[in-house]
């Protein structure tokens, strides 16, 4: 079978997702302590928070898509829409495990 | 069925919506080299049959055969790898994205097996640089047709293709048609433009209380009865 590259549909949607996810994430940070008393949870949930988050930013991508009319264009491409909702999802837990690993990864070049 | 067999067969298609059955059992097949054309009142469910046998609306039960294979639940964008392609009667154009941007992603997403001249083809040069509301119904159908010729599917399906066209249009759209299918593609399309559609067609489908009756070529489906008095009226009788 004749397999065809995500492309620059995918592209847009993972620069689409890493937007959405540093706003979110701002805002969340910004607000940990409201959120997690809002919520009623520890900061230590926040990882879980951010991960349903992340989902509902993807639903919203696709949803975006959908609307847009690009949902059959795309699929035309071969493109499966659980495949962008996927690299949208991906690239926002892409984005989180990058963020935790950073102190680690980043402390001896740093010399701490 | 004549020979060749069909490329692509949505077979047995039963679809409810709530209590309402729409499709009761019904069947539609498109042919390398030949267009079916599926007709029906409006309602009767030919746009359900071809969105449920593409995976885009669920089915109760229904299978498709596409190049020999079964596919129990059908999915357009795995029937696309294998060379299909859909034109959704809204048409296939984003409304937020100009022509020049949706065949810059299909030369970027198949950059093998692309047809060259399909612009030049279908006259839509000027149309490249705009989006979707800044064309004339026409106009659209011809930039969707422009990017169905620069794809050259095996197989096209497409809802209702020559819908409100004016007849300078409906010639443009329907040649396109007729040269894909002269190229070897299989094409099934829906609509109500009999004369238009009867002249493009080799085979006729006839969409009745929620099945299918295959009326042969077009010449055959003017000659029946039943298709004369409910579906074509005043025009079978011309016909």
């Amino acid at each position: 079978m004749r397999r065809f590259p995500p492309g620059p549909l995918s592209i847009r949607l993972v620069v689409t997702s890493i937007a959405v996810w540093a706003v979110s994430r701002a805002i969340l940070s910004a607000g940990a302590q409201t959120v997690s008393r809002q919520l009623d949870i520890s900061p230590e949930l926040s990882p879980t928070v951010l991960l349903v988050l992340a989902l509902a930013v993807a639903w919203l991508v696709l949803l975006d898509i959908t609307r847009s009319g690009e949902r059959v264009f795309a699929q035309n491409l071969g493109i499966a829409p659980l495949t962008v909702m996927g690299l949208a999802f991906g690239t926002v837990a892409f984005c989180e495990t990058v963020l935790a690993l950073a102190p680690a990864l980043l402390s001896p070049l740093l010399g701490r | 069925m004549k020979s060749p067999d069909p490329l692509f067969v949505a077979d047995s298609f039963v679809k409810r919506f709530g209590s309402k059955e729409v499709l009761k059992s019904a069947t539609a097949w498109a042919i390398p080299g030949g267009v079916t054309v599926l007709f029906g009142r409006n309602g009767s469910g030919k746009s359900t049959l071809l969105k449920s046998s593409l995976g885009l609306l669920g089915a109760e039960s229904g299978i498709v055969r596409f190049d020999g294979e079964t596919y129990p639940r059908p999915r357009l964008h795995h029937l696309a790898r294998l060379g299909l392609m859909y034109v959704p009667d809204r048409g296939l154009l984003s409304r937020r994205r100009t022509l020049r941007w949706h065949h810059r992603l299909l030369e970027l997403q198949m950059p093998a097996g692309l047809r060259p001249g399909a612009v030049d083809a279908m006259g839509v040069e000027v149309l490249l640089d705009r989006r979707k509301d800044q064309m004339s119904g026409g106009e659209r159908r011809r930039a969707d047709l422009s990017l169905v010729l620069a794809r050259g599917p095996r197989c096209l399906i497409a809802d209702e293709p020559l819908a409100s066209l004016e007849p300078g249009d409906k010639e443009v759209v329907s040649r396109a048609i007729r040269t894909l299918a002269d190229g070897g593609c299989a094409v099934l399309v829906t609509g109500h433009d009999v004369d238009a559609l009867m002249e493009l067609s080799d085979d006729v489908v006839w969409v009745v209380a929620g099945t299918t009756h295959w009326l042969g070529a077009p010449e055959a489906a003017r000659e029946h009865f039943q298709f004369r008095q409910e579906y074509l009226g005043s025009r079978g009788e011309t016909g």
